[in-house]
């Protein structure tokens, strides 16, 4: 029952038409009877919408709906073209310049294209490789160079822990080969030259004078002849000192050491020879030398290799073939002097019947 | 593959790869060490691998090295991460390439490495599946979804600017 307290709740539902005939028309009966309450009811029923107004502002959705399902059918397909993956490119690119939407989208889209970003690795090079094994040719070098350098390495440590052996060779002490070699020199010039004194130079350089030019020869031969008497003394006073030099201008060298003591030191044993050209010439056999200079010296050396090394020198220097005693027996004689033989032969070239070596003799025919 | 074939890719697309790496892992060394890995397996395998098809094969090699790299030590460090900070302010150095290097940040690890394989290496949908993995449908469905997402991150950035 509608009622002065009540009214309100009647007069909302009235207005949208939510109650029953019977309770519209008790509402109307009561604003007949509350005169006053008919303006309020009225105001409420202003809020109400015509169905006129409603007509007015209906939307097409249907044609909303078909242009949104296009433009996502179309983005799908620009994404297709941004990654290169379409079939004919062509068609959406005429539907872009066609339409501004488009346009815009597919501007959007270019932009979350990663643009080219150079990096560089920097560490290229421990990348790189060779090829392994390409060349049997190279395999095998490289076997050879390993094997010689391994044998050397055994040779130098060998010759290293064999150094303070006990040494029984049974070739010459430290000065008498020496000693007896400059003797048979001095014999030979001797020999060459009798009318000259080797211990008198200044009375050869007075006869300089009056044997003339044809004397100059010997007097100069009596010079070196009284030198090595004087190295010779020398060497047996030092026997660390023990170079003696002479030039020979004789075409027949003979330098032995036939002496066959045994010796125990370890002093450096002068074996071998140097051999030099000098400007004087002379025939040795078929061939046509300079003056041979044979130079004993002390000159030391660890091996045959660092003798064949030495025998390497350029022609401008002296070829020294050097060994020390304890090494000369140590290694190979054979070996060496064959090495010694073919480096004479290299250096002034003889035939190697030309030269007769034997140890610690050598014979320049 | 010859020596020198080996070689030759190790100048052509060790860059590539590094950059693809390094991009995704953001770190330096890391990215090297699987460089290294990715040549010394591709030196291993030359006489298997045919010259053309080296490129998708270090391709491959590196992705799975760097799977397995992300697997083993959790560890993934971007060099850029955004922070709602920077989204806010607007400052004058801020450029489109930094926008799309966000955005880039903003996917998963698999779509920032398809969109890597697709915009700086150019393969096809086929070619990124082969490297990844994945079917070439798996491809398209998640190269669209990151490229949409990149999209609406960059409509987002210029609707606060």
């Amino acid at each position: 029952m509608i009622t002065i307290n009540n009214y309100e709740d009647y007069f909302l539902r009235y207005t949208d038409a939510e109650l029953s005939v019977e309770e519209m028309e008790m509402v109307q009966a009561f604003v007949v009877n509350h005169p006053h309450l008919q303006e309020e009811l009225d105001a409420l029923m202003d809020t109400r919408l015509s169905s006129d107004e409603i007509e007015t502002i209906n939307v097409d959705f249907s044609s909303l709906l078909k242009n949104e399902k296009k433009d996502e059918v179309t983005v799908g397909a620009l994404i297709e073209l941004l990654h290169n993956e379409l079939d004919q490119p062509s068609e959406i690119e005429a539907q872009i310049n066609a339409s501004e939407i488009l346009r815009d989208e597919w501007t959007l889209l270019l932009k979350t294209k990663l643009e080219d970003e150079i990096v560089i690795f920097n560490d290229k090079q421990s990348l790189y490789k060779e090829e392994r094994n390409s060349s049997p040719v190279i395999y095998m070098w490289r076997i050879a160079a390993a094997a010689v350098f391994v044998g050397l390495m055994l040779l130098g440590g060998y010759k290293f822990f064999t150094k303070d052996a006990d040494i029984t060779t049974e070739f010459v002490n430290t000065e008498l080969p020496v000693k007896d070699t400059l003797l048979a020199k001095k014999k030979m010039i001797a020999s060459t030259n009798e009318t000259s004194d080797p211990n008198n130079i200044e009375e050869l350089d007075k006869g300089n004078t009056a044997l003339g030019e044809t004397s100059q020869r010997k007097v100069e031969t009596a010079k070196t002849t009284k030198l090595l008497v004087k190295e010779t003394n020398t060497i047996e006073s030092k026997k660390q000192q023990q170079y003696v030099k002479s030039d020979l201008p004789s075409q027949k060298v003979s330098i032995q050491s036939n002496n066959n003591k045994i010796v125990k030191d370890e002093k450096p044993n002068p074996i071998i020879a140097s051999v030099e050209r000098k400007e004087q010439s002379t025939n040795i056999g078929q061939k046509k030398m300079e003056i041979i200079d044979v130079d004993l010296s002390t000159v030391f050396a660890d091996n045959a290799t660092s003798m064949a090394t030495a025998a390497s020198y350029n022609d401008d220097e002296t070829t020294v073939l050097y060994m020390k005693a304890s090494k000369l027996k140590d290694s190979k004689l054979g070996m060496a002097f064959g090495k010694l033989k073919k480096a004479v032969k290299a250096k002034i070239g003889l035939n190697e019947d030309e030269i007769n070596l034997k140890p610690i003799q050598i014979n320049l025919k | 593959m010859t020596a020198k074939n080996y070689n030759d890719c190790v100048t052509s697309y060790a860059d590539n790869v590094y950059r693809f790496i390094y991009k995704s892992l953001g770190h330096e060394e890391d990215a090297k060490d699987i460089i290294q890995l990715s040549f010394e397996k591709l030196w291993i395998h030359r006489e298997e691998v045919e010259e053309e098809k080296a490129k998708s094969y270090l391709f491959t090699v590196a992705y799975r090295c760097m799977i397995d790299h992300i697997r083993k030590s959790k560890r993934m460090i971007y060099k850029e991460s955004i922070s709602e900070d920077r989204m806010s302010t607007v400052d004058n150095s801020y450029t489109t390439k930094r926008v799309i290097e966000e955005s880039l940040a903003t996917l998963n690890d698999q779509q920032k490495q398809l969109v890597m394989l697709k915009d700086y290496e150019g393969y096809s949908y086929e070619e990124i599946g082969e490297i990844t993995g994945l079917n070439p449908s798996q491809v398209k469905v998640y190269l669209h979804r990151a490229r949409l997402s990149m999209r609406n991150y960059i409509v987002k950035y210029e609707n606060i600017l």
